[in-house]
């Protein structure tokens, strides 16, 4: 049995093999009916002609004893004995008369055959032909009397049709039998080398047909592990040949698609990035450069370890994107890393295998808290510059206070009788205020280039705050004999920005006019217009005072630059007046714009916002979409 | 006579207001820090009381809430005198309960109006 399954074994695994063993099975079948037939058929015939042989032997036996029989020539019967036992088939022979053995001649080794009564089958009358033993063939032939002429039998004087006597021949089947066994031999040794002939024949063209398969699996090999330079020879044009040429094409067009295990082996070492592949059971089978670069191992370490020496825990046998995770290094150092995740599915959809890609972020965690600490640096530093100016307030303000305060108190004790007391102390207060309205400016400015100045926007009447400025700037006006003219809209006008930053700044331009004008008219014009979308508030402060030249004009709202050095000196000031109103206009989103005309006059514009921006942008806007919803 | 209550921690301030206060007719008390400044008001009822926002002990705000808060006190009009004059200490002052507000330094004029707006009936 197992030398069965061996052979069955056998057979699977060659084609030769089979191809060989069913030819011979084939051959052979076939061989042997053909020998089987023959055989038959020369066997037939070659007794038969045996048969016909012995037969006519035995007729000429018996006619040749015919008329010894009749006389009872025993010589004569012995001599055609004799004759007859010449011939080589002869084994035997028995002539016997109507009731007795006369003859009995024979070969040495066949005489024991004369004892026997045959043991065949009887056959008709006057042939005989039985089979003795399996190399003797006996004939029995009757003597009959010779048919011409009939005996007269001269006592009866009857004529009689009884046999003379009987012939009995063995006639030996030796060489036939030894011919067919020549035959057989001779025939069965060429068909075995006919076999054998047609078994090579068919061998060697097995082994020339598959021998090219043989060259095409080595070069499948060679083309499965990467090399796709080589293409088989193509020196045949049967269907082996078409094989080798289709085999080609397909390596070509491997070698052309970007398929090819080489580029994408590149793509993988080539990418910044760290990945690595981790199988069902999240174990790491694959990673490239540039995990071992982030790891700062070797694959060696990596390959076959379970993923969780990389990452603390497993989690990641999932698809996930831009998570932040750590990586452990093979020194324990912790990568903060930024992670994707993706699932391999193998050809019938079960999960192979995860990849995992992460992106290492401890350059841009560190540029993060370098930048934090920037910020919180530079926090710190504003929120002391806050306390400094907070504080920078109150105490210059403090003791001017008292300075203002105490000579406004004594000046008021002042009776008629003090009067020049009374001018002196005013001189003291009123330097005091000067003063005061120099640290006011130095600490404005100061907020203002330290980001810490605040606008407050509110909506307010314009008017009220124009007449507290008029009023204020009175004295000054009467001192240098200008007249101080406000033209103002019907319509209370309203404007949407700092009311005190809009007071001081107002101040600031009715002040200015009046100090460079001398005997002239300074006028205050409110007017409304609408531009760039926005409903504005323009006041205009003219006047007729000496104006300002256009190099000076170009420094004009430049901190510390005052038009006139003797300018200062005679009517006090800091220089940082116009810089602090423009920038307050600004910051409540106008400006102030100035022309002038030297020995003419000057005119400054404030633009202030009438309306806040915003809401009315967005109450457009909203009009229009609900306009639109209710339309469609 | 209207009495008022002055609560200023600094000196040469209180000074000043203390007798200016007076040439005006009124009657002036003094506190020199907040939580005097709540005793007096409970004891001495003031018709007004002028708090300076920045005390040592208990804060100018919190002195006012306290103030608002009292039965006894609760009624005495309180104007805020403040060096600083953004708009979110105005808004605070009014949150805290004041019922006016004056930046330092002190404009007397525009003061006195504004006690005067201030006092229920005014004799001064």
């Amino acid at each position: 049995m197992k030398a069965l399954r061996r052979f069955r074994q056998l057979l699977r695994r060659s084609v030769t093999t089979r191809a060989l063993v069913s030819s011979l099975v084939l051959l052979g079948v076939s061989a042997l009916f053909l020998i089987a037939s023959f055989l038959a058929t020369q066997r037939k015939s070659s007794q038969e002609q045996l048969e016909l042989r012995a037969l006519a032997l035995a007729d000429f036996i018996a006619k040749q004893a015919q008329f010894p029989l009749l006389v009872g020539d025993r010589s004569e019967l012995s001599r055609i004995a004799d004759g007859a036992l010449s011939n080589r088939d002869v084994a035997y022979l028995e002539i016997s008369g109507a009731d007795s053995v006369l003859i009995q001649a024979g070969r040495e080794d066949r005489k024991a055959a004369f004892g026997q009564r045959p043991a065949g089958p009887a056959g008709t009358a006057g042939s005989d032909f039985r089979i003795v033993s399996p190399d003797l063939l006996e004939v029995r032939r009757l003597v009959r009397p010779p048919t011409r002429g009939r005996l007269l039998d001269w006592e009866t004087g009857a004529s009689s049709e009884a046999p003379l006597g009987l012939v009995r021949m063995g006639f030996s089947m030796r060489e036939q039998q030894a011919a067919l066994r020549s035959t057989l031999l001779w025939g069965s040794v060429a068909i075995g080398l006919g076999v054998c002939v047609i078994l090579s024949v068919q061998y060697l063209q097995l082994v020339h047909l598959l021998h090219p398969l043989k060259t095409l699996m080595r070069f499948t090999d060679t083309v499965g592990s990467g090399d796709l330079s080589q293409r088989a020879r193509v020196d045949r044009e049967d269907e082996i040949g078409h094989l080798a040429a289709a085999f080609n094409r397909m390596v070509t067009r491997l070698g052309e698609t970007t398929v090819s295990k080489d580029y994408v082996d590149n793509i993988i070492q080539s990418m910044g990035e760290s990945l690595i592949v981790v199988d069902a059971s999240m174990v790491i089978c694959t990673v490239n450069r540039a995990t071992l670069a982030l790891l700062r191992c070797e694959a060696g370490d990596l390959l076959g370890q379970p993923v969780s020496v990389v990452a603390g825990d497993s989690t990641g046998g999932a698809v996930q994107s831009g998570v932040e995770r750590v990586y452990r290094a093979r020194n324990g150092q912790e990568m903060p890393v930024l992670f994707s995740s993706g699932v391999l599915h193998g050809p019938s959809g079960e999960v192979q295998g995860y990849v995992w890609l992460a992106q290492d972020m401890t350059e841009r965690k560190r540029v993060d808290e370098e930048r934090n600490r920037a910020r919180e640096a530079a926090e710190q530093a504003s929120r002391a510059k806050s306390t400094f100016l907070a504080n920078m307030s109150h105490e210059l303000r403090t003791p001017l206070n008292a300075v203002i305060g105490y000579s406004q108190m004594l000046m008021e004790d002042c009776g008629p009788e003090a009067e020049a007391m009374r001018q002196d102390l005013e001189k003291i207060e009123r330097a005091g205020q000067m003063l005061l309205g120099l640290i006011n400016d130095v600490l404005d400015i100061s907020k203002i280039e330290a980001g810490k100045m605040d606008v407050d926007l509110q909506p307010f009447e314009v008017s009220p705050v124009v007449r507290d400025v008029v009023n204020a700037v009175q004295p000054l006006a009467r001192q240098r004999a200008n007249r101080i003219r406000v033209r103002c809209p019907e319509e209370d006008p309203v404007a949407y920005a700092d009311v005190a930053k809009f007071r001081q700044s107002l101040l600031n331009l009715v002040n200015n006019a009046c100090k460079f004008t001398e005997s002239g008219t300074i006028s205050v014009d409110l007017s409304r217009t609408t531009q760039a979308g926005r409903d504005w508030l323009v006041v205009k402060v003219a006047d007729t005072g000496i104006g300002i030249s256009p190099d000076q004009l170009a420094r004009l709202f430049q901190p510390f630059s005052q038009v006139d050095g003797s300018a200062t000196r005679k009517y006090g000031g800091s220089g940082l007046g116009l810089a602090i109103s423009r920038k307050f206009h600004q910051m409540m989103g106008g400006d102030i714009t100035v022309e002038s005309t030297p020995g003419r006059g000057s005119v400054f514009t404030a633009w202030v916002p009438a309306a806040p921006p915003a809401e009315k942008a967005g109450g457009e806007a909203r009009k229009r979409e609900d306009a639109w919803r209710e339309s469609s | 006579m209207a009495r008022i209550l002055v609560i200023e921690d600094n000196e040469l301030n209180r000074d000043m207001l203390a007798r200016r206060l007076a040439r005006r007719g009124f009657e002036v008390l003094l506190a020199i820090d907040g939580r005097i400044g709540l005793d007096k008001a409970a004891q001495a009822a003031p018709d007004l009381i002028l708090m300076d926002m920045s005390l040592p002990e208990l804060d100018g705000w919190e002195a006012t809430r306290r103030l608002k808060a009292g039965p006894a006190t609760r009624h005495i009009p309180v104007i805020a005198l403040t060096a600083h004059a953004f708009a979110a200490d105005r808004a605070k002052a009014l949150e805290a309960g004041c019922d006016e507000f004056e930046t330092k330094p002190v404009d007397f004029a525009r003061l006195l109006e504004k006690i005067g707006g201030l006092l229920p009936e005014s004799d001064s």
